[in-house]
């Protein structure tokens, strides 16, 4: 296997290899028995096979930490994340299982996408259909997973524990999904769409699906969801969903399909994989950390909060008594955009307005700029912390402690010595 | 249409190894050396495989014998024991992992489908590493586990893979903020 299989999750054979003919092809190669044979354990890797060779890279990515290589999940070091807009090559990844051969052959051969469900008229849609039939729409966007800070919530909560890296702001193009769904005619029938994409399940079993989220129809026909077929300029990279994806912008980015084939008009909530059960829910009410919700308390979320990172500087700077320090970062929320955006020096106690920019649209980050001093040498904690336009800001602490340990706003805070 | 994003050749994930170990600089294959040979059949590095593998069995103070004059009269599971136990070196991890007794057996059901860094971020109670199984079980593909197997995979992951506590603060780097989030928990 190529490492490139590896990327792919093809890799999953090693489970039936290593059950079968793992030991024998070691005895083979030696052109001796292994003595204890019999008592190896079916399916073991040889402890000589553990060294463990450090951190993996994804090539075409830049400044990322990967978390997971199978399926692939790698976060933007808070640093790398200063550009204006995300570059493809540092944008974030969240995989839920196989990417497609096509992502990787880039070939459209055989690709369409289907409208079907609770429309008047089903459609299947090639890319120049796409293209030559709808207005074109561009527009920067976040992209959030859901469990973004999930490193922060204590006990622990299960799945990547994304900390701050887990977002980007890429400029994509394509079309609105409502231009495409009105083409279809949507039925009053239709509470729900639901995506499915041609990623494969980890197991490989081509009953499971990865992942098939979806969004309320009214999401669905807001002016700011779209299909996408364009990242900065280039098409949509293998990583981030060739040769289209769904965005739902200020909704966890689960909610938006890569590697499209299919969009499901439903007159339900769509109950695909990773709907339902503690899949990106939260309890309907507030839980003491570590509760045992049942899975009817929880609900899907939508909305994602206001949230701010601190790119410049890095956390862990010196500097020097006499001499003003200049932050930036950018500043975002689920409801469109920020109000304002504070820092302050003194853990707390006095806050000073950053500048804001404008967003380049709805949807896209804000970048914030602020300058302080300090009063004498010492350590100082920098927090930012971002409002938005009804008035909700970012909590000091980790809220709401949830199962999946989703929707961690918290704001960010960053060591500073002065000296 | 960019070729850069989307060539297979691209879309690889290398290997950037910290150390090399001697005599085996095909550091790029050591995060999946059966790949190698499951396919290419490249007969040289299985055969340093092999014999690394053998090496590693038999611990470190017999490694200068030849490995199959060692006569067989323990298990694998007991040899990897005390190939543990009489090590002085800090544990190794292979992709996060520790390699202490029972990780064995969470290589050999838990990463036909997803990667062991996947386990290695988590630090869960017993309870929830038992959910997970669960989970892992009625959804994901993971065959019937034996009561005992479970049960050695879920003290392996109780030990290696439980809470952190207050260790994990004293470890960070004071580039992180010291103040906690919540002093009270």
């Amino acid at each position: 296997m190529s490492d490139e299989e590896i990327l792919n999750g093809a890799a999953t054979d090693r489970r039936g290899f290593l059950r079968g003919a793992g030991l024998a092809a070691v005895s083979a190669a030696l052109g001796a028995p292994i003595p204890f044979a019999d008592h190896f354990p079916a399916g073991l890797v040889p402890v000589a096979l553990g060294q463990d060779a450090g951190v993996p890279k994804i090539p075409g990515k830049d400044g990322v930490r990967v978390l997971n290589d199978r399926p692939i999940n790698a976060e933007t070091v808070v640093t790398e994340l200063d550009d204006d807009f995300t570059p493809n090559s540092k944008h974030f990844v969240r995989n839920n299982g196989i990417m497609p051969d096509r992502a990787n052959t880039g070939s459209l051969d055989g690709w369409s996408l289907t409208i079907d469900g609770e429309v008047k008229k089903s459609l299947t849609l090639s890319m120049d259909d796409l293209e030559s039939q709808f207005k074109r729409h561009e527009a920067a966007l976040v992209i959030e997973c859901g469990g973004n800070g999930r490193a922060g919530y204590k006990p622990p909560a299960k799945g990547n524990q994304w900390t701050l890296g887990a977002v980007g702001c890429s400029r994509y193009a394509g079309v609105r999904l409502r231009d495409v769904l009105k083409s279809a005619g949507v039925k009053d029938s239709a509470v729900y769409i639901g995506y499915e994409s041609e990623d494969l399940h980890l197991s490989r079993d081509p009953s499971k699906k990865p992942i098939s989220r979806g969004v309320p129809i009214e999401k669905a026909m807001d002016e700011h969801t779209m299909l996408a077929w364009e990242m900065n300029g280039e098409p949509l990279p293998a990583l981030h969903g060739f040769p289209l994806r769904l965005i739902c912008p200020g909704w966890p980015g689960s909610t938006g399909g890569k590697w499209l084939k299919r969009i499901w008009v439903r007159d339900q909530v769509h109950d695909g994989a990773k709907m339902t059960g503690t899949s990106y829910r939260v309890p309907r009410y507030p839980v003491a950390p570590g509760t045992d919700v049942p899975e009817e308390d929880m609900e899907i979320i939508e909305e994602m909060p206001v949230k701010s990172i601190i790119t410049r500087p890095a956390s862990g700077i010196v500097t020097k008594l006499s001499e003003q320090l200049a932050l930036r970062g950018h500043a975002w929320s689920g409801s469109g955009d920020v109000k304002a955006m504070h820092v302050s020096v003194d853990f707390g106690q006095t806050w000073t307005k950053a500048k804001l920019r404008k967003p380049a649209n709805a949807f896209a980050w804000q970048r914030w700029t602020a300058s302080v001093s300090f009063p004498k040498k010492g350590y100082y904690e920098v927090w930012a912390r971002a409002t938005d336009k009804q008035g909700r800001m970012q909590p000091m602490l980790v809220p709401g402690w949830n199962p999946k340990g989703y929707l961690n706003n918290a704001m960010q805070r960053i060591a500073v010595k002065v000296a | 249409m960019n070729t850069d994003e989307i060539q297979p050749e691209d879309e690889r994930i290398q290997v950037k190894p910290p150390h090399r170990i001697v005599g085996f600089n095909h550091a790029d294959s050591l995060l999946h050396p059966w790949v190698g040979f499951a396919i290419r059949g490249d007969v040289l590095r299985v055969g340093l495989v092999a014999a690394l593998f053998l090496l590693q069995v038999w611990g470190a103070a017999t490694a200068d014998k030849p490995a199959v004059s060692k006569p067989a009269a323990k298990t694998f599971e007991q040899a990897n024991k005390e190939a543990v136990k009489k090590s002085k070196a800090p544990v190794q991890t292979f992709m996060g992992l520790k390699q202490t007794p029972g990780f064995e057996y969470v290589l050999a059901n838990c990463i036909g489908c997803h990667s062991p860094r996947l386990i290695a971020q988590h630090h869960l109670s017993r309870k929830r590493w038992e959910e997970t199984l669960v989970t892992m079980n009625k959804k994901h593909g993971l065959w019937k586990l034996s009561p005992d197997m479970k049960k050695k995979i879920l003290d392996y992951l109780a030990e290696n893979q439980g809470p952190l506590g207050d260790q994990e603060f004293k470890e960070t780097p004071w580039a992180q903020p010291l103040y906690r989030p919540n002093p009270l928990w």
